[in-house]
């Protein structure tokens, strides 16, 4: 008996006192106590066959604090040593994964990442859907792709078919046109 | 192992795959405790049994709303105490509160697994003649020796309030044990 009741009993029941300083007057049939579970787990396995799937929950230790609910879930890892190696290297490896696609990302936004064939391809292809003007002022701040969409002028200097050819024969194919309607004289003057 | 920390034990009970093995730690660690704060309320050895297996029933069914907010052993005595009590008033014993001895007296005396002598049988039944409340009270601190403080959170009850009953349960003990051993002299 500790002190603290001891000494409550003495004050107001000496009886109860004296009582309590004999043996355990109850018993219990020898062995129970280590076949209790057993039969705790016979019992939910007849009555509950299905009470496993009950007892899957979440914890919500302290409150709802989402970061105490997330530590709760993840207690589990630091249950055992291997757990805790395979997750700290499946984060490391994670990390590197996320690591080398941000890196790819930075360095692969929109055309950059496109060949150069590719773009001219689609370009030519689909030149129709654009307006010249805003082609012209998109590529003036591209550097790379400048070559393939550009000033008139320096498509002239740059074009070697339209440079071989004479400025007479060019005059010629003009006046041809002109006489068969295909232009008229102030298209060409728009044009020039 | 005999006993585990609350830690140890609800660290397996939060894993749905150690789930069992925390629960059978659990009762491993729990039982003797809450199956003598069963048998004191029950007396019977084969109802305290029962009542201890329904209490882990229950443990194990209705771990999901234990919030971790009191120690499990706080928890564990609660449904205890409230399967006890369930199974007293199902069981409706004959025993009134005015002292008169009859199903209780009989009871243990029937009962293979009590070895008191004649002063320890009529104490017995003083504590059975006490509401089911006070006798509650009265075993968790006489035969639990358990601290006010301890029993106040497993009660909901504030300290004072159980001082003052353990102390009415004492005095109407002395009372009963005066009156029918003076019945037994006659």
């Amino acid at each position: 008996m500790n002190n603290e009741l001891k000494k409550e009993l003495e004050a107001i029941s000496p009886y109860l006192s004296r009582m309590k300083e004999k043996p355990e007057h109850c018993r219990v049939p020898e062995g129970f106590f280590e076949g209790v579970q057993e039969s705790v787990f016979a019992k939910l396995k007849n009555d509950y066959p299905n009470a496993s799937a009950t007892t899957e929950k979440v914890v919500v230790p302290h409150g709802n604090n989402l970061l105490k609910r997330l530590l709760s879930e993840l207690e589990w890892i630091f249950a055992s040593p291997l757990a805790l190696a395979a997750s700290s290297f499946a984060a490391v490896l994670l990390m590197y994964w996320w690591q080398f696609h941000t890196t790819i990302a930075d360095n692969c936004t929109q055309l950059a990442c496109v060949p150069d064939t590719e773009i001219q391809q689609y370009l030519e292809q689909h030149l129709d859907e654009f307006e010249i003007e805003t082609l012209w002022s998109a590529t003036a701040t591209e550097n790379g792709s400048e070559a393939y969409i550009q000033d008139p002028e320096k498509t002239q200097d740059s074009a070697p078919e339209l440079k071989a050819a004479g400025e007479n024969e060019v005059q010629q194919l003009l006046e041809e046109m002109i006489d068969k309607g295909e232009i008229s004289e102030d298209d060409l003057k728009d044009i020039i | 192992m005999k006993s585990a920390s609350d830690e140890n034990i609800l660290l397996l009970l939060r894993n749905s795959a150690t789930f069992e093995q925390g629960f059978a730690l659990l009762m491993q660690t729990f039982q003797e405790q809450l199956y003598w704060h069963i048998r004191r309320m029950v007396n019977d050895h084969e109802d305290a049994n029962d009542v201890l297996q329904n209490t882990f029933i229950k443990v194990f069914r209705g771990y999901n709303t234990f919030e971790e907010k009191s120690k499990l052993y706080t928890w564990l005595y609660r449904i205890a105490t409230n399967e006890s009590l369930t199974f007293l008033q199902k069981k409706k014993t004959s025993i009134s509160i005015d002292g008169e001895i009859s199903g209780a007296w009989n009871q243990l005396q029937a009962d293979a697994y009590f070895d008191g002598d004649a002063a320890q049988l009529l104490l017995q039944n003083a504590v059975e003649s006490l509401p089911e409340k006070q006798k509650l009270v009265f075993n968790m601190r006489y035969y639990g020796e358990m601290p006010y403080e301890e029993m106040s959170t497993i009660l909901d009850t504030s300290v004072g309030a159980l001082k003052a009953s353990f102390h009415h349960a004492v005095k109407k003990i002395e009372r009963f044990v005066q009156e029918h051993k003076a019945d037994e002299l006659n």
